[in-house]
């Protein structure tokens, strides 16, 4: 069974002079341990797909069905819950809390999960680690570089080991350097962890990356390609 | 407890620090609000105390025993407790009353040469009433019943009633009242003394006389209206013990009416309850004013946070916890001031109430309240849990705009608001 389907996938936005059709008739599948891509220019629908998928939006019309469970049943409450147990975020703009050491960004979706002290710490040292941040733990968000807080963002989004990770332009705010560090640091998740990534971009760098590429113009899936 | 709860703590704790000046502005204005409301009601508190202790020592006594139809006003000059030489005696004898005295009460004109005026005639024992009570002791000029007033027929007239009427030691006035067969007396006076009331109304409204004058003007030897009567002070001091040994005195004399001064004058123990209720309003109105000042505080902050809460909502923080984070944030960012405002709050009212805050430049103006001049603020420590619970309560109140705010927000849109 796929991790992640989506079926005649449509969302349409009602504006005031006239819809727009954001995400129309997708359909694919996504299996585990993948590292995909979602492509494409401005205003394609990638980052709406994106949302769709982690259930941050409701489609208009069709289905995303997660671990066999259709998003589309699931209430408002219960749809934060499941992106809290299932879904790990990256986001363009880092959006780490500023109030919280980089160590309890890392463990913030495992505390609310009220896993114990001693074993998110370990863990999120862990992820520290594998992010080059050891040293890092305990610096607040304003006292790290965007390409390290972005890769503490990264950290966070594994640490509750989630079927998958959604990231949204995660290198669009990012030097090449920073960039290719948190490529690689990526990269070498999805290998160790098995985790499903999956990105929305036109970073030339993330589409080199990718395995999988769906490439989108006007909300439509235009064509997929594959690499060895 | 709750997972997670802890970590909202954290956050929400380090939130409010996030801009100490905007916040530390809300916990100084909490702190004096506070601050400012328990002065105010230690301050009240005191005035009333020494108001009602005043009125003991001047009058009104622990507690009066009576016939039934008894009058304050001397109105019903029949209602006479026969014998009462021996209830004196036997209320002496109390081991828990400290003192007694005899009043005959009637009401009379009083005529002096620039005027007249209606006052309360009281035959009372000198000595005793020099025993129960500071009026006999408070004297600007003159002398307080002296045997040899008797001679002369000595009255003891308040001092604002003097300056009314002109009077001075040694000038004749002259006491119309009827006596208990209505039979109408004139009599001839002579001004012994002016006491000092602390009330001005009190100056104006009795004037003293010896009571075995009285008593045979009147035709009634051996009476009195009233026995004013003082208990240990521990048991005075509680409303609960001076009842109790009014219940016992009642028990001692089934044919006659005992009651404490706060049944007797009850307006003075009401006015010690309502002004502190009173008080607490206007601390609750005071509190509710600064509470909008918290609660713009707190949706400025929702504004300038807008992208992190949609962020926190899109990795899974619930609506719930939302709601918590905001409610934790506001009663922390009051809490602060609070224990502060406690602090000065208690320790400015320790350290009046040692000291006494003088009014000495409006002592006229007191006076006619009956309040002295010397207040001391009432350290009101039974006051200082509503006043948690009330700001409490208000700062949960400022909290739910804020929160309702912080739930609304969509977390796609806030993500991408700048």
């Amino acid at each position: 069974m796929s991790l992640i389907t989506l079926s005649h996938l449509r969302k349409v936005y009602t504006e005031t002079a006239s819809d727009v059709v954001a995400v129309d008739s997708v359909d694919l599948t996504l299996e585990a341990g993948e590292f995909a891509a979602l492509v494409g220019p401005s205003g394609c629908g990638k980052t709406t797909l994106l949302n769709l998928i982690g259930g941050l939006d409701r489609p208009t019309a069709g289905s995303v069905v997660v671990s066999g469970t259709d998003l589309s049943t699931l209430s408002d409450a219960d749809l934060v819950r499941f992106r809290l147990e299932h879904i790990g975020f990256v986001f363009q703009a880092y959006n780490l809390i500023p109030v919280l050491t980089a160590l309890e960004n890392t463990v913030f979706i495992l505390e609310l999960q009220g896993v114990p002290a001693a074993e998110r710490n370990r863990r999120g040292m862990e992820l520290l680690e594998a992010v080059g941040l050891a040293d890092k733990a305990h610096h607040r968000p304003a006292q790290l570089s965007g390409g390290q807080q972005q890769r503490v963002a990264v950290a966070r989004a594994l640490a509750s080991k989630p079927a998958f990770v959604l990231a949204d332009e995660p290198t669009a705010n990012l030097d090449s350097k920073s960039a290719s560090t948190l490529l690689d640091i990526m990269a070498d998740l999805n290998r160790t962890e098995g985790t499903l990534f999956l990105f929305s971009t036109h970073d030339p760098r993330v589409v080199d990356r990718a395995r999988r590429t769906f490439h989108l113009e006007d909300g439509r899936v235009l064509r997929e390609e594959r690499k060895a | 407890m709750t997972p997670g709860l802890v970590l909202l703590l954290r956050m929400a704790w380090r939130n409010i620090w996030r801009n100490p000046v905007r916040s530390s502005v809300v916990f100084v204005s909490m702190g004096l609000g506070v601050w400012a409301g328990l002065f105010l009601m230690g301050w009240a508190s005191g005035i009333n105390d020494a108001r009602v202790q005043d009125a003991i020592d001047d009058y009104l006594a622990h507690g009066h025993v009576h016939v039934a139809g008894y009058t304050a006003d001397g109105t019903n000059l029949r209602a006479l407790l026969p014998n009462a030489f021996a209830a004196v005696a036997q209320l002496e004898a109390r081991p828990d009353v400290r003192g007694v005295t005899p009043r005959l009460q009637v009401p009379a004109m009083v005529q002096a040469a620039l005027g007249s005026s209606g006052l309360l005639l009281q035959g009372v024992d000198p000595q005793r009433e020099a025993q129960l009570f500071t009026i006999p002791h408070r004297l600007p000029d003159g002398a307080f019943l002296t045997d040899t007033a008797r001679e002369f027929n000595g009255v003891v007239v308040g001092q604002a009633l003097a300056k009314r009427l002109d009077l001075r030691v040694g000038d004749p006035v002259v006491f119309t009242y009827q006596d208990t067969a209505a039979t109408v007396h004139s009599t001839l006076y002579t001004v012994e003394g002016l006491y000092d009331g602390t009330s001005n109304l009190t100056e104006e409204a009795v004037a003293y006389v010896r009571l075995d004058k009285l008593a045979t003007e009147l035709g009634v030897p051996e009476a009195a209206h009233d026995l004013a009567f003082r208990v240990d002070p521990s048991a005075a001091r509680q409303k609960e013990s001076l009842e109790a040994v009014c219940a016992q005195i009642q028990e001692d004399f089934p044919e006659f009416r005992v009651k404490s001064w706060r049944k007797t004058a009850p307006e003075m123990g009401y006015v010690d309850e309502i002004m502190a209720q009173a008080l607490l309003l206007f601390m609750g109105i005071m509190l509710l004013a600064m509470a909008f000042g918290i609660l713009n505080t707190m949706l400025m902050a929702i504004l300038e946070r807008q992208r992190e809460l949609g962020m926190l909502m899109a990795v899974g923080l619930t609506r719930q916890r939302v709601f918590a984070l905001v409610v934790l944030e506001t009663v922390l960012l009051t809490g602060i001031g609070l224990p502060f405002g406690l602090l000065l709050g208690h320790a400015t009212l320790v350290f009046t109430n040692r000291t006494g805050i003088s009014l000495e430049a409006f002592a006229d103006g007191l006076a006619e309240f009956g309040i002295s001049p010397v207040i001391y603020p009432q350290v009101v420590t039974h006051w200082y849990l509503p006043v948690v619970a009330l700001v409490f309560v208000l700062s949960l109140l400022a909290s739910l705009m804020p929160a309702r705010k912080a739930v609304s927000l969509n977390p796609i849109e806030s993500m991408r608001a700048l």
